[in-house]
């Protein structure tokens, strides 16, 4: 995956080196000192507006496939990684000798903030937040093996690399679901599907998340069955990328970021 | 004449308690019946489908109920049409590991909730897009999916800590003569059915078209293979 302009580039940078016929010999080292310098810089430092050619796949997280090892689903690991530390494949990078500058472009599939170091919050939400957390990244490793799939034929979703990042996503948000129902129950919310969850404390900080828990079916049902009968790399991305799959984790990450400001207020 | 009625209708009224027991309206899910005879838990429980829908979860009876129905009624008694097979009782005066209770558990759960979406189709007439996402089947998916997840969690669970690993596109690894390995290939079917057999389910544009992806088509199937597995984990742990 080359890019015109850095193909151009390249084939310019010996012609810096060698200097114009005739030129003294102290020049032409000068001159050709400058040209070694000037190509230095325009390895590093050039076209800074471009994105970072590197595939998803190549600059995603470590993908856990399958259950080995990862319980996520049940006992998310705790996450200390936010959105403006985390680079991803959108990233572009910019490195002089001195600094290194990442402008960090918005993910799709967001996960909530950090939880404040200095803050103390329930285990209700510290439990949440990592499954919110969890969620969040299924959701990105199934867009990373989404982004390796090279045969979209009929069942592609079932086969691997897609179906254990598959699995873990929906084990992850499943586990999230349940626990939620869990915590609204123990603070005595009711549900009936004509008027959603009821609390009995109208500011209860978590109530921001039974919005997203209630879409889950239709995530169900409408998005990931258009997902799997996507028959080319072009449409399953696009649900990544322009948000189909995305649009749920960021209502949850979004929610839970919203919980915790609320608690913390 | 009188005398004869009256057991008559004493009878009808059992047998009409039992098949709506065996129906699974009143399903259950297990971490939250074992606790469940307060009220508060009560309310923790989801749209369960049919009960749910039309009654709000506000009454400990129903809860009560629940609970102390012995699982010989909900299997043995009858098995309607549509019905997806839950796991045969546990056997009686043996010891099983405690694991393989709470997969049983999960997997009669599942079995009820799948049999749920069954019956919640065959109530909807609007099979218009997005029908899955709607209520009342909306209520009825989210409870199949948790309840399936739910389970698949604690099989996961159980295999890694016996020392069991699992290689993506080789299958699980577990130790020999493993009694829960029967387990392992439902588990493994798992992303077949979320990316191919729901789809399929969901895309299908009239209740005859659904009807025979659900029966004949792996939804219903699914939930009787993971019955029968749990059957089998349980003779394999029966001394």
């Amino acid at each position: 995956m080359s890019r015109p302009h850095t193909e151009a580039r390249n084939k310019m940078r010996p012609s810096l080196l060698l200097p114009p016929a005739g030129t003294p010999r102290r020049l032409a080292l000068a001159i050709a000192l400058l040209g070694l310098l000037a190509a230095s810089c325009g390895a590093d430092g050039g076209i800074p507006d471009q994105p970072d050619p590197r595939s998803f796949t190549e600059t995603s997280d470590v993908v856990s496939l399958g259950a080995e090892g990862d319980t996520s689903g049940t006992a998310p690991a705790e996450s200390t990684t936010s959105e403006a530390t985390t680079p991803t494949s959108q990233d572009t990078t910019t490195t002089t000798p001195e600094t290194t500058t990442t402008t960090v472009a918005p993910e799709p599939c967001p996960l909530p903030q950090a939880l404040p170091r200095d803050s103390r919050f329930g285990p209700d939400m510290m439990r949440l937040h990592r499954a919110t957390t969890a969620f969040a990244e299924g959701a990105r490793r199934l867009g990373s093996s989404v982004e390796a799939v090279g045969d979209f034929s009929r069942g592609w979703g079932a086969r691997e690399p897609v179906a254990s990042a598959l699995y873990r996503m929906q084990a992850d948000l499943y586990g999230l679901a349940f626990r939620l129902e869990q915590v609204y129950a123990a603070a005595g919310a009711t549900y009936s599907p004509e008027r959603g969850w009821v609390f009995p404390d109208p500011a209860y900080p978590l109530a921001t998340l039974a919005a997203p828990w209630g879409e889950i079916p239709a995530f169900q049902a409408v998005t990931l069955t258009a997902l799997f009968e996507a028959r080319g790399p072009r449409a399953a991305r696009a649900f990544f990328k322009d948000g189909e799959v995305c649009r749920l984790v960021a209502a949850f990450s979004t929610a839970m970021d919203q919980a915790v400001a609320a608690s913390s207020g | 004449m009188r005398r004869t009625l009256l057991p008559l209708l004493l009878l009808a009224l059992v047998a009409g308690s039992c098949t709506d027991d065996a129906s699974g309206t009143t399903s259950t899910r297990p971490p939250t019946s074992t606790t469940s005879t307060t009220t508060t838990t009560t309310t923790t429980q989801p749209p369960t489908t049919t009960t749910t829908t039309t009654q709000p979860p506000t009454t400990t009876t129903t809860t009560t109920t629940t609970t102390t129905q012995p699982p010989t009624t909900t299997t043995t008694t009858t098995v309607p049409l549509g019905e997806c097979l839950a796991p045969s009782p546990m056997p009686a005066g043996v010891t099983l590991d405690g694991r393989l209770v709470d997969i049983h558990r999960w997997a009669t759960a599942f079995a009820r909730s799948t049999t749920a979406v069954g019956r919640t189709l065959r109530s909807i007439n609007d099979f218009s897009p997005g029908w899955g996402g709607r209520q009342p089947m909306a209520a009825a998916i989210y409870d199949m999916q948790t309840d399936l997840f739910s389970l698949a969690t604690r099989v996961e669970r159980a295999f890694i800590e016996d020392g069991g690993a699992f290689a993506p596109g080789q299958g699980w690894d577990l130790p020999p003569d493993h009694p829960l390995a029967p387990l392992a290939e439902p588990w493994e079917g798992i992303p077949t059915f979320q990316a191919v057999v729901l789809p399929a389910f969901f895309r299908a544009a009239g209740r005859g078209a659904a009807l025979r992806i659900f029966e004949g088509g792996g939804v219903c199937g699914f939930a009787t293979a993971f019955s029968a597995a749990v059957d089998a984990a349980v003779e394999l742990s029966t001394p």
